[in-house]
């Protein structure tokens, strides 16, 4: 299971929370930050040159011309910025890393083969991960050289003296450079789903002597009738498939390495087999809410913690109270034709001691009313790590024996007024524990559709597309070529571990900041242990608390590349969610703000001839 | 060296009118390190005004500053004191911008456009219906003489073609004012004679022409007035037809000459009736009051230029 972001409704995300201060307060806070510290850097370097007063007047001129310049911006002049940006891309060779992916993917046929246990997984992870990156890369290259070219090849002062505004120098080449990132992107997109369809497509043969008819003897009449038929296909690449036949001699294959095949009897005695099936999805998941119970059965924040590998999972411990407690909003909707709720489970095991590694760890699940005290009887389950999808019978036996009411209706008996149902899970095994996310449990809604998935996917590369191009352009606004190239790609990099240094800005490490790192390392005190008491402790823990400070704020400045990531929901067959969408268009559209207009001060500031 | 004449009045330009359209105003630029530590007084305090319909050069060494006056004047570098206006407001002002002309001293044109496509993306930048700007790209192409490569990117061109299609992008707009940065560079004697006339011709326009060159036969040719700046410093300006006049000799120009009549021509040249074309004022060569007010410069740095001239008679 390669999901492990929480997903958050819009509200939740967007406005302050108990534990975190909400999308909206950050980008206010971001674009305050940025204000103030913007004036303040350019009224010291103002006043060091020109004097106090005329850094406050030139400060303050910048500032006021900046809005009508925004008010004025013409498409027109954007248009001719844009289109030599484009132009300039195409012909300095910016295709080239086009070919260079077409070569890689002719060539990567050799090497990836859908013989693996997971082909479609294999092929996804290639294609998008390999794409994403060489886009990515050759966006950098593209952003961060072209105008620093142009002030050094003195080209720009053709620009600046004709009636063309800081905005529009900014915007027309970020338009421009993102409009060859899009063409690219989508040019790699068709290419890669045609590798996919292409790369993935195969089909089996029977061997009608090999099939085995199942016959049904009549009781009273003695007659002998055909009730369907059993075998295996053929061994093609890498596998085969066991199948059964209903009657009319319809059904579906077992599922083999992520998919299944269509079987069918003709007339003639003979079988068709189609090509893969089930293989491509977009599963949609209904998401609840968690929340865990510890040994005693007490409320408790997380999970416990069994290292930092795990640590999106919060573990229950075997043969206690504690549980993880699901709370999904439930209707009739959910329900499939059976009148059954298709559920799965992805659970991690963590075991203290080796057991039995084939036959899983035991648990148990119970469906409970979220205000009332019933619930339905244990069902037994096996954690394997691996995903398992479970169809749980809408008509549950009642845990209490009530003559009156032996079983619980799902929707009718175990769900509130507000619409609520809550799964427990516990484990069975002392000893041993599961790995609980908000990510693990779902019900599957119903299958979307693939080629959407693939289009949301390309659509949150688009977004990092956005903002590579963006980052790029404003470093090259005021540093050179090559170090607008570092730069950038620093920020791309810590974008992928913007996670870790979120959780050291949030104290959340071992062994404090800097200061009482140093101190830790010079003493030869090890993380767990508590510094002496003293002023000094006091003083070193103040200034790694301003250091914290800091850090938090340069982390909301940088992007956090995970959150716009979006491969793993289709490499894994999950449909990706459109709140996830929304949330990924709302960040990027923050930081574009932000850093155009920080791009914009920049040009407008900086002396072009200089 | 011999005395000449300044005559500080654009009165007596042809076509120039009293309306100021370039005004500087102790116009001082200083470079400055990543620091913030002086590096170079490129410029110092200078005061200059070009009125509309003048040609006007601006004359110096390599770092005498002119430049660095142009770039001023366009809102490319910002004065560390003093003032710069173009058509009396910041050159910064992008609506000042629709009025402007740049050529570069070098094409710093995109290499990968061809001529059309160089003007078209200019010409987009300005307020012009489309029709008008094909109209013109039309002409200026046929006007410079690249109708025959239009199609070819500019990275296949000679530094003569490229000077051209420069100018062409100079004028996609139809200034009112021009900034020509050594104009002829690159160009061939034909392509030196032509550019003199077109900018001789956008002055009969009506056109203003700030030009710098360092050819000085250039300037003499088609200025009405010249700055002649040393070190970041004024150190001469005035109408070329004055700075050039040496006042304290008399230059006779006679035709029809016999041989024994050349023998006695500086005693007695009325006498022997030949046709009296001409007696004036002879005029030294640009060039030659360049050096001379360089080779001062050089000697007094920080005053002004002080050449053998009798400025008040005229």
């Amino acid at each position: 299971m390669g999901i492990e972001n929480d997903i958050y409704s819009m509200n939740d995300w967007l406005l302050p929370g108990a534990d975190h201060l909400g999308g909206l307060v950050v980008f206010i806070s971001a674009i305050a930050i940025l204000a103030v510290a913007g004036a303040l850097i350019g009224f010291i370097v103002s006043s060091i040159r020109n004097g106090p007063f005329e850094a406050f007047y030139a400060v303050g001129r910048i500032a006021v011309e900046s809005v009508p310049e925004l008010l004025s911006i013409s498409p027109r002049r954007v248009g001719a910025m844009t289109w030599l940006a484009f132009q300039e891309a195409i012909r300095k060779r910016a295709l080239v890393a086009f070919a260079l992916f077409m070569v890689v993917l002719l060539f990567s046929g050799w090497y990836i083969t859908p013989n693996s246990e997971s082909p479609v997984r294999l092929y996804l992870s290639f294609v998008l991960t390999f794409q994403n990156w060489l886009l990515l890369l050759m966006c950098i290259l593209l952003s961060v050289f072209s105008l620093p070219a142009d002030i050094q090849n003195k080209t720009i002062y053709t620009i600046y003296t004709k009636p063309v505004l800081h905005w529009e120098i900014f915007l027309g080449r970020l338009f421009g450079y993102i409009g060859v990132g899009s063409m690219m992107l989508v040019a790699m997109g068709v290419c890669s789903y045609v590798f996919l369809y292409r790369g993935l497509d195969h089909t089996h043969q029977i061997d009608p002597q090999s099939v085995t008819e199942l016959t049904d003897t009549d009781d009273d009449t003695g007659e002998t009738k055909v009730i369907g038929w059993e075998g295996e296909t053929t061994f093609n690449v890498g596998h085969s498939h066991p199948f059964s036949l209903d009657a009319d001699g319809d059904g579906l294959a077992a599922r083999e390495r992520q998919h299944t095949h269509q079987v069918t009897r003709n007339e003639d005695g003979t079988f068709t087999v189609s090509g893969p099936k089930e293989m491509l999805q977009a599963r949609v998941r209904h998401l609840g809410k968690i929340r865990f119970l510890d040994r005693g059965g007490e409320p408790t924040n997380k999970g416990i913690n069994v290292g930092n590998e795990w640590d999106y999972y919060g573990h229950i411990e075997g043969g206690t109270l504690s549980a993880a407690v699901f709370t999904f909003d439930m209707s009739d909707a959910l329900l499939n034709e059976e009148n059954q709720l298709p559920m799965e489970f992805n659970l991690r095991v963590f075991r203290t001691y080796k057991g039995d590694i084939v036959s899983g760890i035991r648990g148990s699940y119970y469906f409970k009313h979220p205000d009332l005290d019933i619930r339905s009887r244990s069902i037994p389950f096996t954690a394997k790590e691996e995903a398992e999808t479970v169809l749980v019978s809408r008509s549950q036996e009642n845990s209490d024996i009530d003559p009156t009411a032996p079983n619980l209706d799902l929707v009718e008996n175990l769900t509130n007024a507000d619409g609520k149902i809550e799964l427990w899970i516990q484990c069975s095994e002392r000893g041993q524990y599961y790995g609980v996310a908000q990510n693990s449990v779902f019900i599957l809604k119903s299958n979307g559709s693939f080629f959407w998935n693939f289009v949301k996917c390309y659509i949150s590369m688009w977004f990092q597309v956005v903002m590579v191009v963006t980052f790029g352009l404003v470093f090259s606004t005021f540093l050179n070529g090559p170090v607008a190239a570092l730069a950038s790609l620093i920020a791309l990099g810590y974008g992928f571990f913007a996670e870790s240094v979120r959780e050291l800005a949030n104290g959340e490490w071992y062994g404090g900041g800097p200061v009482e790192s140093s101190i830790r390392l010079f003493n030869q005190k090890n993380v767990m242990v508590d510094l002496d008491e003293g002023v000094y402790v006091n003083i070193v823990k103040f200034i790694d608390a301003r250091f914290f400070d800091g850090l938090r704020v340069f982390v909301n400045m940088l992007p956090d590349y995970n959150q716009l990531d979006t491969h793993s929901f289709v490499v894994d067959g999950y449909n990706i969610p459109g709140v996830v969408m929304i949330q990924q268009l709302l960040i990027v559209g923050a930081f574009f703000v932000c850093l155009v207009t920080t791009g914009y001060f920049f040009l407008k500031t900086r002396e072009i001839a200089g | 060296m011999a005395t000449t004449e300044t005559m500080d009045s654009a009165a007596e330009t042809p076509s120039a009118s009293n309306e100021i359209v370039i005004e500087t105003r102790n116009l001082t630029k200083v470079y400055r390190d990543f620091w913030g530590r002086q590096k170079v007084r490129a410029l110092k305090a200078l005061d200059l005004e070009v009125r509309r319909g003048e040609i006007f050069g601006l004359l110096g060494p390599n770092g005498s500053g002119k430049s660095t006056t142009m770039k001023l004047l366009l809102g490319l570098l910002f004065p560390t004191s003093g003032q710069a206006l173009v058509f009396g407001e910041d050159p910064s002002k992008v609506s000042i911008k629709e009025r402007i002309g740049y050529l570069p001293e070098e094409s710093y044109l995109y290499r990968f456009l061809s001529a059309r496509e160089t003007l078209e993306f200019y010409g987009r930048l300005f307020d012009m219906p489309a029709s008008v700007r094909r109209e013109r790209i039309d002409k200026l192409i046929e006007m410079v003489g690249l109708k025959w490569a239009e199609r070819r990117q500019l990275k296949e061109y000679s530094k003569g073609m490229t000077r051209r299609i420069g100018l062409a992008q100079a004028l996609i707009n139809d200034p009112e004012l021009i900034f020509l940065d050594e104009p002829t560079t690159g160009l061939d004697p034909l392509g030196i004679r032509e550019m003199k006339d077109l900018i001789l011709r956008l002055r009969d326009e009506g056109k203003t022409v700030l030009v710098t060159s360092h050819q000085l036969a250039d300037l003499q040719d088609v200025a009405d007035r010249i700055a002649i700046l040393h070190q970041g410093e004024l150190k001469e300006m005035g109408r070329v037809d004055a700075l050039l006049k040496v006042r304290d000799e008399t230059q006779i120009r006679a035709r029809g000459l016999s041989d024994a009549a050349k023998e006695e021509i500086r005693q007695v040249i009325q006498r022997h009736e030949a046709e009296l074309i001409d007696i004036e004022n002879p005029t030294t060569t640009l060039e030659e009051l360049f050096l001379s007010i360089v080779r001062d410069s050089e000697a007094r740095p920080g005053r002004r230029a002080r050449v053998d001239r009798d400025d008040s008679a005229d």
